[in-house]
């Protein structure tokens, strides 16, 4: 696995986070602290080209997480799936989804322990 | 299971990739006397140490964790397998010939020398017997496999129950079948005849001198860091699959036209179908198939672990994601069709992995729009009472009505389309405007490079591949020892 810039990281974390509490309410913190590290391992596992277009796309996200906040531009980003920069919300949520329903597969809709 | 590789190595032939190419290239050549080594640029991970279809399984034997993808529009998410014994680790284990018109196809389009049907059919029973390939013992599948029977039944399509590399005991149920991989079957038959199987080990170049490769550098993990050894030989077989093969030629200065520039695939788009009973096998994957309307369009059952049930949902997990806490009753089926489209495989200079596109056509996309609303129309027949289409904007389809609904909504660009089935990146013939290679394999510039393995296909045959490479494999290297001594 290739290391990933500390900045890049960084957002890729905060992304990872304000996914999960966004559209996982009920996770609990705990848990969203195990899915962190493994959406940034994922991410740096990628293929050479995908990662570099992840990596830029992070950098990006992360000067608007600085100015407009974290939750809002995901949240944003998570409604309006635009071309191209949509993919990168829609693999951080694949990811999110899959470990979270394989590791605890009989969690509910939202995230939350039945 | 794997040796260790010194700073440097001999041999007689390095064979480059253990799975279902390099492994059969491996039994041929070690069994006639030759001196063999097969590097293997991922683990050896042991049948049984990990959950199939898991994450962890994704994480150990997978390319990138299985996170891989053909950029286009839409991508392609695709799977490699990247540990000893290949993809044959990771797949299905389904198994089928080349259909006879698929083999008269390549030979006349591709100018295929001695490519003969009874020929690659009688190389497939010798296969078929070495891993025994056979039904499941009773006739019963996985419920969620009968699923896709009767939907096929209730409708009057033709559907299959495909074979699979698989013993049985004698009093056997399905979860006791043995999966009859590369490390079960054909690498450890290799090894005892002589041949080192060395893993962790990835070829960055061949060294050519003079229109002969000499060496392979290569990057040998040893924890966790990279170190560079060598490898000399007397002949190399690329069999790394048909994403890892055109870009190791490429790095190795062999940039012929026809290298990595035809990527064939299979390309699917999925649903989740639910229904009132427990249809779901986690560590398994059903075994039917419906080929009514083949060879463009087939359905087939996925891996379903409830990771992947939540991952089929996630497009639209406003509407769907309820039905995630209801897995036990889902399972997850795909339409593959035969694509018309081409993918480019090239390597980067100083980028470790390959640039991958796909271009699907015109037709390309209304057969899988046409695919997934016949696949809905089957799981409403076999009785689901709610089926999810893996596509941005997608309903839940419960009847008629909303089907029509579904096929209306379908755009491919929103769909989440992937693929399992690689080929055609070096095609083999005497075509010159199309081949990469010559009939057997031999990269028609450098005396000493045999390509044996999926890259070889000249398009994706319309079935699951790998008995068509397997045989096509075993037939280029039994040429390749009548006419190479191996005490020469």
């Amino acid at each position: 696995m290739q290391t990933l810039p500390a900045q890049v990281i960084r957002s890729i974390e905060t992304f990872a986070r304000f996914l999960a509490e966004r559209e996982l309410p009920g996770l609990s913190s705990e848990k969203r602290d195990e899915i962190v590290p493994f959406v940034v391992a994922r991410c740096g596992g990628l293929p050479s080209i995908t990662r570099f277009g992840v990596a830029l796309i992070s950098l990006c996200f992360g000067g608007m997480f600085h100015l407009l906040g974290g939750r809002a531009v995901v949240g944003w980003l998570c409604d309006h799936p635009l071309p191209i920069l949509g993919e990168y919300p829609r693999l951080i949520r694949s990811l999110t989804f899959a470990f979270v329903f394989e590791t605890w597969p009989d969690s509910q809709a939202n995230g939350a322990t039945t | 299971m794997s040796g260790q590789l010194a700073e440097s190595l001999d041999c007689d032939v390095l064979i480059i990739g253990s799975g279902a190419g390099g492994a059969t290239t491996a039994v041929v050549l070690a069994e006639a006397g030759f001196d063999v080594v097969i590097l293997e640029e991922g683990p050896y991970v042991a049948q049984g140490e990990v959950q199939p279809f898991s994450l962890e399984q994704m994480n150990r034997q997978y390319r990138s964790g299985g996170v891989t993808v053909a950029l286009g529009l839409p991508s392609i998410a695709y799977t490699e397998g990247r540990c000893a014994g290949g993809g044959t680790e990771i797949n299905s284990g389904l198994y089928l010939r080349p259909p006879v018109e698929v083999i008269e196809r390549w030979r006349d389009q591709y100018r295929v020398r001695d490519l003969d049907p009874d020929e690659l059919y009688r190389l497939g029973a010798e296969i078929e017997h070495d891993l025994s390939v056979s039904t499941v013992p009773g006739g019963v599948a996985t419920p969620a496999s009968e699923k896709l029977r009767l939907g096929a039944d209730r409708l009057g399509w033709q559907s299959n129950e495909i074979p699979r590399w698989m013993a049985y005991p004698r009093d056997a149920s399905l979860a006791s079948g043995r999966r009859q991989s590369m490390t079960e079957t054909y690498l450890p038959r290799a090894q005892r005849a002589g041949a080192r199987l060395v893993t962790d080990s990835c070829v960055r170049r061949l060294v050519i001198n003079n229109g002969t490769a000499v060496s392979a550098q290569i990057d040998r993990m040893v924890d966790g860091i990279a170190r560079r050894v060598s490898v000399r030989f007397r002949h190399v077989f690329v069999c790394a699959g048909a994403i890892q093969t055109p870009a190791l030629l490429q790095r190795s200065g062999i940039r012929g036209r026809n290298v990595g520039r035809s990527l064939a695939v299979h390309p699917t788009v999925k649903l989740a179908a639910r229904f009132d009973e427990a249809i779901n096998v986690p560590d398994d994957v059903p075994v039917h198939q419906v080929k009514e309307f083949a060879p463009g369009i087939s359905f087939g059952g996925s891996a379903s672990q409830p990771g992947l049930v939540a991952l089929s949902l996630t497009d639209q997990w406003k509407a769907f994601g309820p039905a995630v806490e209801d897995w036990r009753n889902i399972s997850v089926y795909y339409a593959a069709i035969t694509s018309e489209g081409r993918g480019i495989v090239q390597a980067l200079p100083h980028v470790r992995d390959p640039l991958v596109t796909y271009r699907l056509t015109r037709r390309d996309r209304a057969l899988l729009g046409s695919g997934l609303g016949r696949l809905a129309h089957a799981m409403l027949a076999a009785g689901a009472t709610a089926v999810y289409p893996s596509f941005r904007g997608a309903p839940v389809v419960r009847n008629s009505i909303d089907l029509a609904g579904m096929q209306a909504a379908f755009a491919v660009t929103r769909a989440s389309v992937m693929t399992v089935h690689l080929c055609s990146t070096v095609p083999f013939g005497e075509h010159p405007d199309r081949c990469g290679a010559d009939s057997f394999g031999r990269i028609a510039s450098l005396s000493n490079v045999v390509v044996n393995d999926a890259s070889l296909l000249p398009d994706a045959p319309g079935v699951n591949p790998q008995g068509s490479i397997m045989a096509i494999a075993l037939r280029n290297a039994r040429r390749f020892i009548e006419e190479v001594d191996p005490y020469g």
